[in-house]
């Protein structure tokens, strides 16, 4: 499924989060705009800082408050607006219709109790009735490929490897069939190999559910193989949205076109010219300039991107935030 | 050739406290100055013991390390200035540097344990060359690390390991800790010091993209074994070792157009563990290509089809020549 066509299941809106202390508030998030439709598989794109993980823990209500906060915005799954949801109804939705797998599945196991005991506790939890719990993690441990679930089941997470306990996480966000899986950065610890039988498994996941995925990443080769929508982010804002082949081929911003070019060439050819980069590096939250947040490292700034933030507005096949106009060429 | 490295192992004591195991099992190769060797595999390869070997941070269970035609031993005088020719960059610059040290002292620390400046001032002048080499001004000197983004910080480590004038440089995942905007500035400061400083690099790293941008030659390491080794553009685009073709096929390219129906090709297992390595040859029970000889003898690595490759399946397919050591 691609999700053309398909009716909008999360929305958010114009989303500010800030790192507050004492004394200051520091925004992290800056006005994030960012739909995902039934269905769709989208890459969320961005370095340190960028924002993207901080945007995805405030869609599961998980921001690691204090410090972070929402300061403003809305964020609606099928219309509802999270943001005002008291807990209660927020961990109903969590595992029913939102779920979240991260990078390091060894912080969200707990290294005392038996793999098999904490997915059908997690079940109970969510109403599964104890007689049927264990029954059902065997079946879950199967269908994410982890061998011989009753052995397996009875094995602490210490005695898993990286691959295993991320099957295991998949196993737990996908139990209650959750319209919506959020994906951070799962497969970076892991070795390549081990990293592509998990994005064929949430792809296989995927097939036979309907199920939609956000999967967040710094690694464009990722998003190259998995998304069918790409969100590039950059100090806490979206800079272009675009479907996977725009992005790649034809990208609108002076940010995604430099990432693009930076990375080497796999032609048969190559040349000794040095790779193509972006001077200087990713701002800290605390230090964002005024004006466009890119404009410091980016080689066709001008007068105004120094003085005023360019909105997110429509190009072909997506949106991108630039006073350059389409294509790149001067206004 | 400015380091030759024949039938090295490293001997390990399993976590039990039982039986031995090679984190690196015979490896033999060659290189000539100004040459780069791309060394790639997963964890448990056994590529950042063979790091640690030739910067002399392990010593070998057996084998020899040789730089420029000295063999490397534990007992000679001169080995600290042997060693020295031989410098490693690691992955995690924070890490790596002092966070109590302005980087100035950092690189002035190195000059003084090496005896290599005359004076404070000779020293001065020395740390704001290095620090130019490596794209810094000489004002970041009076910096900590923390006041340094991670691409700064590792210039620093470059500059440190550049400090005692090395031949040779151990490049372990020099760009994977960086933010993705700041890694082609870094690759591209190691290209231009390459030819500056006729330096030769092994440079080890996950990233296929770089080490096919960087390498001469590649050496694909699994379970402590190099399985195949040769020109770059023959490893990587035309492999003949089953696990360097699944390795090629598993890291995703940022190409939408090439990667369409990559997304559901997977192969099957995880890397053993290397204390407990499969009979025969060591890749078998991942092996689409496993035959009954593959169960119970090692392959040898051996020279076909212009490169060299550890399979009995790749070898039958041409006629091998005997010739274990990957140089040219």
């Amino acid at each position: 499924m691609n999700g053309a066509g398909q009716p909008i299941l999360l929305e958010i809106d114009a989303l500010h989060v800030a790192a507050e202390s004492r004394h200051r508030a520091t925004p992290i998030v800056r006005g994030v705009t960012v739909s995902v439709r039934e269905g769709e598989t989208v890459c969320i794109v961005g370095e340190t800082g960028s924002g993207k993980s901080m945007t995805m823990l405030a869609v599961m209500g998980l921001l690691p408050s204090p410090p972070m906060r929402v300061t403003s915005g809305a964020i609606r799954l099928r219309g509802r607006d999270l943001l005002q949801l008291g807990e209660r109804e927020l961990r109903s939705i969590r595992g029913r219709e939102v779920a979240m797998i991260y990078q390091d599945p060894m912080s969200s196991l707990n290294p005392l109790l038996r793999v098999g005991e904490q997915v059908a506790e997690a079940l109970e939890a969510h109403g599964v009735p104890r007689g049927e719990a264990y029954e059902r993690t065997l079946e879950l441990l199967g269908r994410v490929g982890i061998a011989d679930p009753p052995r397996s089941a009875k094995s602490f997470p210490h005695e898993f490897s990286g691959g295993m306990r991320q099957r295991v996480m998949i196993g737990m966000a996908l139990a209650l069939s959750p319209r919506l899986l959020i994906a951070d950065e799962p497969t970076t610890a892991l070795d390549a190999t081990i990293q592509q039988q998990i994005m064929a498994l949430v792809r296989r996941m995927q097939d036979e559910s309907g199920m939609t995925v956000v999967w967040i990443t710094h690694d464009l080769g990722v998003v190259a193989r998995l998304a069918q929508r790409v969100v590039v982010m950059y100090a806490g804002q979206v800079v272009e949205v675009g479907s996977v082949r725009r992005i790649f081929e034809a990208p609108e911003h002076p940010y995604t076109k430099g990432l693009l070019a930076s990375l080497p060439r796999t032609t048969a050819e190559r040349t000794r010219a040095p790779l193509a980069q972006i001077p200087g590096s990713p701002p800290e939250p605390a230090s964002i300039s005024a004006g466009c947040a890119f404009a410091p490292r980016c080689a066709h700034a001008f007068a105004r991107c120094l003085e005023e933030a360019p909105p997110l507005e429509p190009r072909a096949d997506g949106a991108a935030a630039c006073w350059l106009g389409p294509g790149g060429t001067a206004p | 050739m400015i380091v030759r490295v024949s039938e090295l192992v490293k001997l390990f004591r399993a976590r039990d406290g039982g039986h031995e195991f090679a984190a690196v099992d015979n490896v033999s190769f060659e290189l000539a100055a100004g040459e780069t060797l791309g060394i790639v595999g997963e964890s448990g390869c056994g590529k950042s013991t063979l790091a640690r070997l030739l910067v002399g941070l392990l010593a070998p269970s057996s084998g020899v390390i040789e730089i420029d035609g000295r063999p490397l031993e534990a007992q000679q005088r001169d080995r600290r200035a042997l060693a020295r020719r031989v410098q490693m960059v690691f992955q995690d610059p924070a890490a790596a540097l002092n966070p109590r040290l302005r980087v100035g002292d950092t690189l002035r620390e190195v000059l003084s344990v090496h005896r290599l400046a005359a004076g404070g001032s000779e020293a001065e002048r020395r740390v704001g060359e290095l620090l130019e080499m490596v794209g810094l001004a000489a004002s970041h000197g009076s910096r900590y690390p923390h006041e340094l983004s991670g691409g700064q910080k590792q210039r620093v480590g470059i500059a440190r390991a550049l400090a005692v004038e090395p031949g040779v440089l151990v490049l372990d995942e020099p760009v994977s800790a960086l933010d993705v905007s700041v890694r082609a500035q870094v690759m591209n400061l190691l290209a231009e010091l390459r030819e500056r400083l006729n330096l030769t690099y092994v440079f080890i790293s996950h990233d296929l993209g770089m080490v096919r941008k960087i390498s001469d030659r590649v050496a694909v390491m699994y379970l402590g074994r190099i399985v195949e080794a040769g020109d770059w553009l023959d490893v990587l685009d035309a492999p003949r070792h089953p696990y360097t073709r699944i390795l090629a096929d598993a890291v995703p390219t940022p190409d939408p157009a090439a990667e369409a129906g990559k997304l559901l090709r997977v192969a099957a297992g995880e890397v053993p563990n290397p204390a407990a390595p499969p009979p025969g040859c060591v890749f078998h029970p991942r092996c689409p290509l496993v035959e009954p000889i593959c169960r119970t003898a090692e392959p040898r690595l051996l020279v076909t089809g212009g490169r060299s490759v550890a399979c009995h399946v790749a070898q039958r397919a041409e006629q091998p020549v005997d010739a274990p050591v990957p140089g040219r």
